[in-house]
C-alpha cells in the first residue's frame, strides 16, 4: 500500500486538533482538571493552544480544503452523497472557523455543562471527514469474497508479543527513573519475570480468542474481509472505550453517564476516522483486499517475505521508545495513567510488527482449533501459576508476602500493572466506594450555597498589639527532607536554625493530599465539601476574616486557586504579579517580599504575607529536566528535589535574617509549612493525585511565636494538621476560646494545657483533593486506613514504621472505618446543607 | 472445526472460560508468604467463615488454626483465631493471640480492649491493667481513656483515675460512661458537690442510664438525702433487676437509714 506521507501527515494534523480541542474542553469540565490544568496552567502548552485556537482553526480549514482537493480524481468519481458531504464538512468548518474569529471560546471557557457540550462538539469535523470516506470509498473498494483466515499468523504474532512486552517492561522496571528501580534478589527477579510473563501471554492470547470469533462471525458473509474490517474497526472503538472507562477517566475523577458518552464518542470518531484514513489510502492502490484484518492494521494484502533485520530495527526502536516515554512519564503521572496508555501503544504495534514479520495464510485455516486449545492451555498454565505463587515466592526469600511484591513489581512495570488492575477482583460490595465516588469532585452543576465558618462566637477587633504574620506554604514539601525532621538531613541548616527558635509540631498532617483542596482549608480552618469550589467563598474564608477585623496590611501570593479563595482587598497587595502560577520561586518571593517591607512607614499596621512556592512540585522538577542543581551527594534521597530544596533554605534563612536585622522576627508569628508531601518513588509511585499515602499526608509544620506569646503551652508530639493554623492564629491574637467542632481546627498553643484537651480526637478524616480515595487517621497520628475507590482497594498503615506499601485489612475493620469515612463526609455535607450525597 | 456451529461455538466457549477464570471464579490471594495453596486457603476460609456465621465456635476452630499456622503472621487470621477462642472461653489462649495481634496488625490499636478483656476474665488484673495501659499509651482514645481510668480504679489507683477521667471528659464532654466514671471517683474522693452535679447532669439527659442512677444513689446516700437515694436506686434495679451494686448501694440506704431512725427514736429500728 503505497503511502503518500503529506497527505497521512495532514490528516494526523487535523484529527490531532479537534481531538485536543474536545480533550482542552473536557479538561475545562471536570473540576479538578479545570483548577489544576487549566486555570493553574500546569502544562503551559496546553493554554498557549487554547490561546492560538483561533488562528489554528483557521489553519484547519485551510487544510481540510487541502486535503478534500488532494484525490481530484477520485472526486469526480464519488457519488452525489459524497460531494454533497464534502461541502457540508467544508461550510461547517469554515462557520466555525468564523463563529471562533468572534468569540473565543477555548480560552474563555468556564468549568461549565457548556463545556462538555464544546468537548462533543468538537467530533464532528472528525466524524464528517470519516463519514465522507465511507461513503465514497466503501463502495468502489474491492474486497475478496473469499475466506482467508489468519488465526497461525495472529496466534504467532500474539506469543511474540507477549514475549517482547514481558521482557521490555521487565527490564524498564529495574532501570531507575528519577529515583531508584526496582531492587529484588535474583530469584524475586526469576519469578516476576515469570509472573510478568504469564500474565502478558494471557492477554494477549485473549486478545487473538477475541480475533478468531470475530474471524468466525466475518466468514458468515458474503464479503468476509469487508466483514473483517468492520468487525475489527468497532472492536477497536469498543476496545477503547473500555480504556477510557477503566484507565484514563478514573485517573482523571470522571465518572458516569457523561464519561461514558465521552467515552463512547472518542472512540466511534478515532476510530471511524482511521478506518477511513485506511480506505482513503487503499483506494489509490486498487487491489484486492483479502485479509480484512491485515488491512485494518495498515498491512498490505500479500505477505511479503519477512525481513528480519527491518523487524529487528523496528523493534529496537519501539523498545526505546517504550522506555523513553516511561522515564518521562514516570513521576509525572496521574495514576498510573500515562504510563499504561504508552503500554497499550507499545502493545499494538509490536503486535503489528511480529504480525507483518509471521504472517503466513493458507487459504482456509485448518488449525483454529488447536490455537484454541494451545489459549485454554495457557489460561491453565496462568491459572496453575498463580495457584502455585504462594509456593514459589518463598524461593525468593523476601520479608515481602507474595501479594505485597506483586503490588510492589506492578508499580515499576507500568504493562504488568495494566493487567494485573484489570483482572482484580471486584469489591463484593460497592456501596460504599459508590458512596465515595457520590460524594467528591461534586460538580458545578450542583449548586451548593456557602456555609459561615465561624470559629469564634463574635469576632471583633482586638487592641492589644498584634503580631505580625509570615506564612510560607511550600507546595509539596516533605517533612523526611528537613533536618528538624529528620537528623540523616545535612542540606536545611537554616530551616534547623529556625526549628530551633520555634515550635516544631512532630506529628502534623494535611487533611488533603493534594493543594486542590488542602490550600484552601488552611485559610477556612476546617474542612471543606468535596467541591472546587463553593463560591463565593468569603463566609469560609476564616483567616480572611481574621486579617480583615485586625486591620492586617496583607501580601498574598494569589494563586489561581486562591484567586478564588482569596477576595481583593484594599488591604491586600499581591506578590508575585506577572509570574505563572507554577513559576512561583521561594527565593523571588521572598525577596519582593522583603523589599515590600523595606517600603513601609514606621507606624506600619501588623503586616500579613502568604506564599506558596512552587519549586519542588513534581511537575516543576520534571519540566527542568528532572536534575539535580548541584553536584552534592544526597544519598538515597531525591537529588533534584533536595537540591532545590538546599537553595530554598538558603533563601529562607536570607529571609529570617532579614526579619530578625529589621527588629520583625521576635514580634512575628512565621509558619513554615506544606499543603502536602509528595511521592518520590515510593514502591514505583510518584506525585500527588489520586492516593493517601502517609509520604503524602504528613507535612512539616514549624511555628515562630513572638516573645510575648512564648510562654503558651502546645505539646509538639500530639496530632496537628495545617488546619489548625487559622485557629491558632485567633488564639494567638486574643479571639478565644475557638469552636470546639470536628469540622474545624484547633489552636495548637493555649495558656493552660487542659484547654488542649477538649479539641482532641480520635480518629481525623482524611481525603485525597481530587479523587474519590478517602482515609481515617487514628491512634494519635500511629495509623492510617485507607478506602480507596478510584482503584476499588483498601490499605491500612502503620506509621510508626516505615510502612510504605500499607497492609490489607479484614472485614470488621474495614466496616469500622468505612462507618467513620461515611459519617465525616455526611458530617461536612450537613455542614454545608448538602444533601445530594447520601 | 469447519461446522460453522462449532467453529462459532469453540472461541465462545473459550472466552466464557477465560471470563470464569479471571472474573468469576478468581483465585484469591491472601498475601500468603507460606503454607498453603491459595485455593486451599480460600476453601477453609470460606469454610471457616460460614461456621462462625453459625456460631459453630469449636467446629471453626480447626479451620483457623491451619490458616494460623500457614500464615502465622497474618494479622487477619489471629484477629480470627483469638474471637474463636474468646467465645469457646480459652481465654488464655485468646489473651495469647491478641498479644500476637498486637505484634503484626497494621492497625494494632484494633485489638484493644479484647487484650484487656481476655486477661480481665482469667481475673489477671495486673495483667489486664498493663493491657489497658498499653492500649492507652497506643491509641489514647477515649474508649482506652476510660477503660484503663476503670481498671485503675478497680486497682484502688483513684487518683491517676481522676486525673483520666478529667482527661477524657475534656476529650469527650457528652461521653457518658466517662462522666459517670469521673462522678463516681470523685464521690469516693470526697468531692461529692462536683460529683453530684456531673451525675445530675448525666440523668438530665439520660435518665435511665443505671450507672449514672447508682452513683447518684451512692451520693444521695452520703448526703443523708435517703429518699432521693432510694428512688434513684429502686429506678435503676427496676431497669437493671441484676445488678448486685444496686442490691448493695439499695441495702446500705436501708442500713443508713435505719441507723440514723435508731439515733433518733430509738428501739424502733425494725419500723424501716
Amino acid at each position: 500500500m503505497k503511502r503518500p506521507l503529506p497527505y497521512i501527515a495532514g490528516r494526523m494534523v487535523f484529527a490531532v486538533f479537534f481531538l485536543l480541542t474536545s480533550l482542552y474542553c473536557l479538561l475545562a469540565f471536570i473540576p479538578f482538571t479545570y483548577q489544576q490544568v487549566v486555570k493553574a496552567h500546569l502544562l503551559p502548552a496546553l493554554n498557549q493552544f487554547a490561546e492560538l485556537h483561533p488562528a489554528l482553526h483557521g489553519g484547519m480549514l485551510a487544510l481540510v480544503l487541502l486535503l478534500l482537493c488532494f484525490d481530484r480524481q477520485a472526486a469526480a468519481q464519488v457519488p452525489r452523497a459524497g460531494r454533497r458531504l464534502r461541502m457540508c464538512l467544508l461550510i461547517y468548518v469554515a462557520v466555525e472557523s468564523g463563529f471562533l474569529l468572534f468569540r473565543h471560546v477555548l480560552a474563555t471557557l468556564e468549568n461549565s455543562n457548556a463545556s462538555y457540550i464544546y468537548s462533543l462538539l468538537a467530533f464532528l469535523p472528525i466524524l464528517g471527514l470519516a463519514l465522507l470516506d465511507w461513503v465514497e470509498l466503501l463502495p468502489i473498494v474491492s474486497w475478496s469474497h473469499s475466506r482467508h483466515d489468519e488465526d497461525r499468523s495472529i496466534f504467532r504474532a500474539a506469543c511474540w508479543t507477549a514475549g517482547f512486552v514481558t521482557l521490555l517492561y521487565g527490564v524498564i522496571a529495574y532501570i531507575p527513573r528519577g529515583g531508584s528501580g526496582l531492587v529484588t534478589n535474583f530469584p524475586a527477579g526469576i519469578f516476576a519475570m515469570g509472573v510478568s510473563g504469564v500474565t502478558h501471554a494471557l492477554a494477549l492470547i485473549a486478545f487473538f480468542v477475541v480475533l478468531n470469533l470475530l474471524m468466525v462471525v466475518a466468514s458468515w458473509f458474503a464479503k468476509p474481509a469487508l466483514a473483517q474490517f468492520l468487525l475489527f474497526y468497532l472492536f477497536g472503538a469498543t476496545v477503547l472505550w473500555l480504556v477510557f472507562r477503566g484507565v484514563v477517566f478514573p485517573g482523571m475523577s470522571f465518572q458516569g453517564w457523561r464519561a461514558d458518552c465521552y467515552a463512547a464518542a472518542f472512540s466511534l470518531s478515532l476510530s471511524a476516522y482511521v478506518a477511513g484514513l485506511c480506505l482513503r489510502l487503499h483506494k489509490r492502490t486498487g487491489e484486492e483486499i483479502r485479509s480484512g484484518f491485515a488491512f485494518s492494521f495498515w498491512v498490505g494484502s500479500k505477505p511479503g517475505n519477512p525481513r528480519f533485520r527491518r523487524t529487528l530495527l523496528a523493534l529496537v526502536l519501539l523498545a526505546l521508545c517504550g522506555y523513553g516515554i516511561a522515564a518521562a512519564t514516570a513521576r509525572n503521572d496521574w495514576n498510573y495513567l500515562l504510563q499504561k496508555v504508552a503500554a497499550i501503544a507499545v502493545w499494538v504495534v509490536a503486535l503489528r510488527i511480529f504480525y507483518v514479520a509471521v504472517r503466513r495464510y493458507p487459504a482456509v485455516s485448518r488449525r483454529s482449533g488447536t490455537l484454541l486449545l494451545c489459549s485454554t492451555g495457557i489460561l491453565f498454565a496462568y491459572r496453575g501459576f498463580q495457584m502455585a505463587q504462594t509456593q514459589l515466592w518463598t524461593l525468593a526469600h523476601s520479608k515481602q508476602t507474595c501479594a505485597q511484591f506483586l503490588q510492589t513489581y506492578a508499580g515499576y512495570n507500568a504493562s504488568f500493572k495494566l493487567i494485573f488492575d484489570a483482572i482484580a477482583p471486584e469489591p463484593s460490595d460497592g456501596n460504599f466506594y459508590r458512596f465515595l465516588t457520590k460524594n467528591t469532585n461534586i460538580p458545578r452543576s450542583i449548586p451548593i450555597s456557602p456555609a459561615e465558618v465561624k470559629l469564634v462566637e463574635h469576632l471583633s477587633s482586638e487592641t492589644r498589639s498584634k503580631p505580625n504574620i509570615f506564612i510560607v506554604v511550600i507546595d509539596s514539601l516533605r517533612r523526611d527532607y528537613l533536618s528538624p525532621y529528620n537528623s540523616e538531613v545535612d542540606f536545611t541548616p537554616n530551616i534547623e536554625r529556625f526549628a530551633g527558635e520555634s515550635v516544631v509540631m512532630k506529628n502534623a498532617f494535611t487533611h488533603y493530599g493534594g493543594t486542590g483542596l488542602s490550600e484552601p482549608s488552611i485559610w477556612v480552618g476546617g474542612m471543606m465539601v468535596h467541591k472546587q469550589y463553593v463560591t463565593p467563598f468569603a463566609p469560609m474564608n476564616a483567616l480572611q476574616k481574621l486579617l480583615e477585623t485586625d486591620g492586617y496590611r496583607s501580601f498574598v501570593t494569589r494563586d489561581s486557586i486562591l484567586q478564588t479563595v482569596v477576595a481583593p482587598s484594599p488591604n491586600l497587595t499581591e506578590l508575585d504579579q506577572g509570574i505563572g502560577g507554577m513559576n512561583y520561586d521561594l527565593c523571588t518571593s521572598l525577596d519582593e517580599l522583603e523589599q515590600r517591607l523595606t517600603t513601609q512607614p514606621a507606624n506600619h499596621p501588623p503586616l500579613f504575607a502568604y506564599t506558596q512556592p512552587q519549586n519542588i512540585h513534581i511537575s516543576v522538577i520534571n519540566r527542568e529536566g528532572a536534575k539535580s542543581i548541584d553536584n552534592a551527594n544526597y544519598r538515597n534521597l531525591y537529588a533534584p528535589y533536595a537540591s532545590r530544596l538546599r537553595r530554598m533554605d538558603g533563601c529562607f534563612g536570607k529571609f529570617v535574617d532579614t526579619l530578625k536585622s529589621r527588629g520583625l522576627y521576635e514580634n512575628s508569628v512565621v509558619i513554615l509549612t506544606a499543603d502536602h508531601g509528595d511521592s518520590l518513588g515510593e514502591q514505583g509511585r510518584w506525585g500527588h493525585a489520586y492516593t493517601v499515602y502517609p509520604e503524602i499526608m504528613r507535612v512539616p509544620l514549624i511555628v515562630h511565636l513572638p516573645a510575648a506569646l512564648i510562654s503558651l503551652y502546645s505539646n509538639p508530639r500530639s496530632v496537628a494538621f495545617s488546619t489548625d493554623i487559622t485557629p491558632s492564629l485567633y488564639y494567638l491574637l486574643g479571639h478565644k476560646p475557638t469552636a470546639i467542632d470536628p469540622m474545624y481546627g484547633r489552636p495548637l498553643f493555649t495558656e493552660r494545657a487542659g484547654e488542649q484537651a477538649a479539641y482532641q480526637r480520635d480518629d481525623y478524616l482524611v481525603a485525597s483533593s481530587y479523587g474519590a480515595v478517602y482515609g481515617i487517621l487514628s491512634g494519635d497520628g500511629r495509623s492510617l486506613f485507607v478506602s480507596d475507590a478510584v482503584n476499588y482497594k483498601d490499605y491500612a498503615f502503620d506509621l510508626t514504621s516505615n510502612d510504605v506499601g500499607g497492609s490489607s485489612v479484614n472485614s470488621s475493620t474495614k466496616a469500622k472505618y468505612e462507618k467513620k469515612i461515611r459519617e465525616g463526609i455526611l458530617a461536612i455535607n450537613r455542614f454545608y446543607h448538602y444533601k445530594g450525597g447520601e | 472445526m469447519d461446522t460453522p456451529f462449532v467453529r462459532f461455538a469453540f472461541p465462545v466457549a473459550v472466552l466464557y472460560l477465560f471470563y470464569w477464570a479471571l472474573f468469576l471464579n478468581p483465585v484469591m490471594d491472601t498475601g500468603a508468604t507460606a503454607g498453603l495453596s491459595t485455593d486451599a486457603t480460600r476453601e477453609i476460609l470460606e469454610h471457616c467463615k460460614q461456621l462462625l456465621a453459625e456460631k459453630k465456635f469449636g467446629q471453626a476452630l480447626p479451620d483457623a488454626l491451619r490458616l494460623h499456622q500457614a500464615f502465622p503472621e497474618n494479622h487477619i487470621y489471629i484477629d480470627q483465631l483469638a474471637n474463636i477462642y474468646g467465645a469457646l472461653g480459652r481465654f488464655a489462649e485468646e489473651a495469647a493471640m491478641w498479644e500476637k495481634y498486637l505484634l503484626y496488625a497494621p492497625m494494632p490499636g484494633e485489638g484493644c480492649p479484647q487484650i484487656a478483656v481476655a486477661y480481665k476474665k482469667q481475673n489477671k488484673d495486673a495483667e489486664a491493667l498493663n493491657a489497658y495501659e498499653r492500649c492507652y499509651t497506643m491509641e489514647p482514645n477515649s474508649d482506652n481513656i476510660l477503660f484503663y481510668a476503670e481498671a485503675l480504679e478497680r486497682n484502688g489507683n483513684r487518683a491517676k483515675a481522676l486525673t483520666l477521667y478529667q482527661q477524657g471528659v475534656k476529650r469527650s464532654p457528652h461521653y457518658a460512661d466517662m462522666i459517670v466514671g469521673l462522678a463516681r471517683v470523685e464521690m469516693f474522693m470526697d468531692q461529692i458537690a462536683d460529683a453530684r452535679k456531673r451525675v445530675l447532669e448525666v440523668l438530665k439527659t439520660s435518665p435511665d442510664n443505671v450507672d449514672a442512677l447508682l452513683v447518684a444513689g451512692m451520693v444521695c446516700t452520703r448526703t443523708g438525702e435517703y429518699a432521693a437515694a432510694q428512688k434513684y436506686l429502686q429506678h435503676g434495679l427496676q431497669l437493671s433487676p441484676n445488678y448486685q451494686d444496686l442490691r448493695i448501694a439499695l441495702a446500705r440506704v436501708f442500713q443508713s437509714k435505719r441507723n440514723t431512725s435508731a439515733q433518733i427514736y430509738p428501739g424502733s429500728d425494725t419500723a424501716l
